[in-house]
């Protein structure tokens, strides 16, 4: 009797966490994504600084995405990438995907929505041509972006 | 309804595994490079001057700058002055009329780095003569410059005198645009012999 007690509670406290789980937001496992450090060469977008396009620098290259998403099989969600503030001030990201995750835009501090629906398979992936842009007088060293995604459940 | 808080609950209890083997997607970004510009005399600028978004394109002209001596007053002390082929009036920065050929030589040039830190060097070299057909010589230090610009007083290049080697004309702060106009002459000092003499004056501007 006790120990039916015991499970009861802890059952009963189980399903009073999960529902707040389940609308919570969660980092998703994106360790299969190749490469998972891309090698990104700035160029200046003019040749010579001029007060149009100022010391803006460019660089671009290709990944492969791979996204875990057993853990939310059969569930509606909204997944993002993320790009956290940068130490060089602001960049701004674009990517043209291949269908599977949605082209976009994203300036660094920010996130932006790449899959929205329902989760139908154990791996989401796409090969996404991805270019970066930022503020060539600052980026004096190499820098390296974190970027993540996550997933909002409904 | 408890089957779904079920679903939750796995899906919760999950995430706590797959939350600590999460990673993160990394692009290296590696700088731009360094650039500089260098316009001594003719130079070309495509798209419009800088201020319009202009861009610097490259110029292989080398212009001349010479003087024919009367031989009225050949050697008499009185400094000659020069002129040359440049027809460089405006600045490439925003198309002011800041030199005034053939008279003057417009000699600018800037430099970019990533970051705001360090200064381009502008330099002038010269071999230690002038030479004609004959194998007759001129001293370069017999050829002087003045440096102004229409507008600025305060010339940013240093006027001087060649003297057969290396001379340094300005450091130029990164990311700032300098140009001056050059007034050359000849010192005229000296009896020398007929002829065409010729020497080479090699502007550079090197950002370490």
């Amino acid at each position: 009797m006790k120990y039916l007690f015991i499970m009861l509670t802890f059952i009963s406290s189980i399903l009073w966490i999960a529902p707040n789980a389940c609308a919570a937001t969660y980092r998703m496992d994106d360790s299969s994504t190749l490469p998972g450090e891309a090698q990104v060469k700035m160029h200046w977008r003019s040749l010579g600084p001029n007060p149009k396009s100022g010391n803006i620098i460019d660089g671009g290259t290709a990944v492969t995405i791979r996204l875990k998403t057993a853990p939310w099989l059969n569930r509606i969600g909204q997944i993002y990438m993320v790009l956290p503030q940068q130490p060089i001030g602001q960049v701004m990201v674009d990517w043209t995907t291949q269908g599977k995750l949605l082209s976009g835009s994203l300036i660094s501090g920010n996130r932006t929505l790449v899959y929205a629906g329902p989760i139908q398979t154990p791996i989401i992936e796409d090969t996404i041509n991805v270019q970066v842009h930022s503020d060539g007088t600052r980026l004096t060293s190499i820098q390296k972006l974190d970027f993540y995604f996550e997933i909002d459940l409904n | 309804m408890i089957s779904d808080k079920l679903n939750c609950m796995v899906v919760a209890l999950a995430l706590l595994t797959i939350t600590t083997s999460a990673n993160a997607w990394i692009l290296t970004l590696t700088p731009g490079a360094k650039q500089i510009y260098l316009q001594v005399g003719n130079g070309t600028y495509t798209g419009g001057n800088y201020n319009a978004g202009g861009t610097p394109a490259n110029n292989a002209t080398i212009n001349v700058v010479s003087l024919s001596v009367p031989a009225a007053a050949l050697g008499n002390g009185t400094p000659q002055p020069m002129t040359s082929n440049s027809t460089a009036a405006n600045s490439f920065y925003d198309g002011y009329n800041t030199c005034n050929p053939p008279n003057q030589v417009y000699v600018g040039g800037w430099a970019r780095v990533p970051g705001s830190a360090g200064s381009a060097v502008m330099s002038v070299s010269t071999p230690a003569n002038l030479v004609n057909g004959a194998g007759d010589t001129i001293p370069f230090s017999k050829i002087s410059w003045a440096s102004t610009a229409n507008g600025n007083t305060t010339p940013d290049i240093a006027a001087g005198t060649f003297n057969g080697s290396s001379i340094t004309l300005a450091n130029i702060a990164v990311n700032t645009w300098v140009e001056d106009c050059l007034t050359f002459s000849y010192a005229n000092s000296t009896t020398v012999a007929a002829g065409t003499y010729v020497g080479r004056a090699v502007y550079t501007l090197s950002l370490p």
